[in-house]
């Protein structure tokens, strides 16, 4: 099959010539020719009208694209509703939708409300329940106060942690284990004792014991930092999915059994620190995509994918307005357009700002046609039929 | 050449204004065709207004304005 699939990727390309098609349609093309069978004058065929229906589709030079883009966004964006919460598929995680998603979005935001992850798993691990629960084990941060009783001693100034022997088998732990993350902590000397950890201080004082069995409370044995529930389900045609509240993407792909091609967050922000502006940029696309039609509504793709582009072009995730894309813009006028107009054009006379006035707002104030649409186009005289007369 | 639906409206429209202040037209115009309008959209057709577009990519095309 792979032989055959580039002999009419060859036929193809020859066809499209000195035209031109993108890259994805041209897989999709030989997809179905070889699924279909297709002979090579049905191939001509139909890459000929592939290239029709794409010409036709194609958008004119000099179109408004943002403007359309902005409305085709913004109109569908009123009917959202202002505050929903929404509980995704069966599984008991309360994830941010609709307005608020869809602003948190488009203000790359560091941190979105409410971060989470979908963990897939390598295809041993998924198939596995055992396998499956060890690796959600490793991903689920826990504390030494849900597995193991801390008792303070005043009269010896000591502390004596007592796990629960249920609950550490349950995380696969072993007391010795739990002994040798307690150990690593500063200012204590512990030792095991039977099935207890028995902890005495450095410096004994009603202070420093105090600190220690607060520190103790909260340490961390297992897991990764910044996710604080996971919930495991079976998932029709994959096998173990593991789903978190809380994202860490960059510790979570270290471990063993997640598989990095396909478990993801929606952290737009890590996702473009860990994988990449690319990823981002699709990252963006696909939540906005789903944020809206969600909600039933109904943008077309590619409106999103010029925010996202805009948002990502300068290979770091910038919000639109303030604080990103409209703060940022070269143009004086522009900027002053947009917010805080005195301030922008004080300073800008201050440090003798020049404005090239290439943009649309520019080119209002000034009282000159804007470079969009027809105005954007120089006419000429046809010299050749001038000199026939 | 094949123009974008925007330089056939800027075309037409230089063509009629042309039309509207007296200039002959180029092609035989049927009697009940009037408007400035429809006739600059006839020659259009034809093919016979001496006006073309001048295309310009990048830096060319946001400097062809003048600027402040």
């Amino acid at each position: 099959m792979a032989v055959d699939t580039s002999e009419i990727r060859k036929e193809i390309k020859k066809i499209v010539g000195k035209k031109f098609l993108p890259l994805k349609i041209i897989d999709e093309l030989v997809e179905k020719s070889v699924k279909e069978n297709l002979t090579k004058e049905q191939i001509r065929e139909l890459v000929k009208r592939t290239i029709e229906i794409y010409e036709r589709n194609l958008i004119d030079p000099s179109e408004a694209c943002g403007i359309v883009g902005a409305q085709s966004i913004g109109e569908p964006g009123t009917q959202m509703t202002m505050r929903t919460f929404h509980y995704a598929g069966v599984a008991e995680i309360n994830v941010t939708l609709g307005l608020p998603r869809l602003i948190e979005i488009v203000d790359a935001r560091s941190i979105p409300s409410t971060p989470m992850m979908n963990i897939y798993l390598k295809d041993k691990y998924r198939k596995n329940a055992e396998l499956a629960k060890k690796v959600a084990n490793q991903i689920e941060l826990t504390e030494l106060n849900e597995i193991a009783e801390i008792e303070t001693d005043l009269t010896d100034l000591t502390i004596t942690v007592k796990p629960d022997k249920d609950t550490l088998n349950k995380k696969g732990l072993t007391i010795e284990e739990l002994f040798e993350i307690i150990k690593k902590m500063k200012k204590i000397s512990a030792e095991i004792r039977g099935d207890e950890i028995f902890i005495a201080l450095d410096e004994p004082s009603y202070k420093n014991l105090l600190d220690i069995s607060e520190k103790l409370k909260l340490l961390k044995v297992k897991g990764v930092e910044g996710i604080n529930r996971v919930i495991i389900r079976n998932e029709p045609g994959e096998g173990y999915v593991i789903y978190s509240e809380g994202s860490n993407l960059e510790e979570v792909l270290k471990i063993e059994g997640v598989d990095p091609y396909r478990t993801i967050t929606n952290d737009v922000q890590a996702v473009g620190r860990v994988l990449g502006i690319e990823a981002a940029r699709n990252m963006i696309i696909q939540e906005a995509y789903n944020t809206l039609s969600e909600q039933g509504l109904n943008v077309d793709k590619r409106h999103i994918m010029l925010v996202a582009d805009i948002m990502t072009v300068d290979g770091s995730i910038k919000a639109i307005g303030r604080h990103g894309v409209s703060g940022e813009k070269a143009s004086v006028l522009s900027r002053a357009a947009f917010e805080i107009t005195v301030n922008h054009l004080l300073d800008a006379g201050r440090r003798g700002e020049k404005d090239t006035l290439e943009g649309v707002s520019e080119n209002i104030i000034v009282g000159q046609p804007v470079n969009l649409g027809t105005g954007a186009i120089q006419l000429v005289m046809k010299r050749e039929k001038m000199k026939r007369d | 050449m094949k123009y974008t639906r925007f330089e056939k409206a800027r075309i037409i429209g230089a063509r009629a204004l042309q039309l509207s202040m007296g200039a002959p037209a180029l092609i035989k115009i049927p009697k009940d065709v009037i408007l400035p309008i429809d006739i600059a959209m006839l020659e259009f057709k034809e093919g016979v207004i001496p006006i073309t577009v001048r295309r310009m990519k990048g830096k060319e095309r946001s400097r062809s304005r003048g600027q402040l």
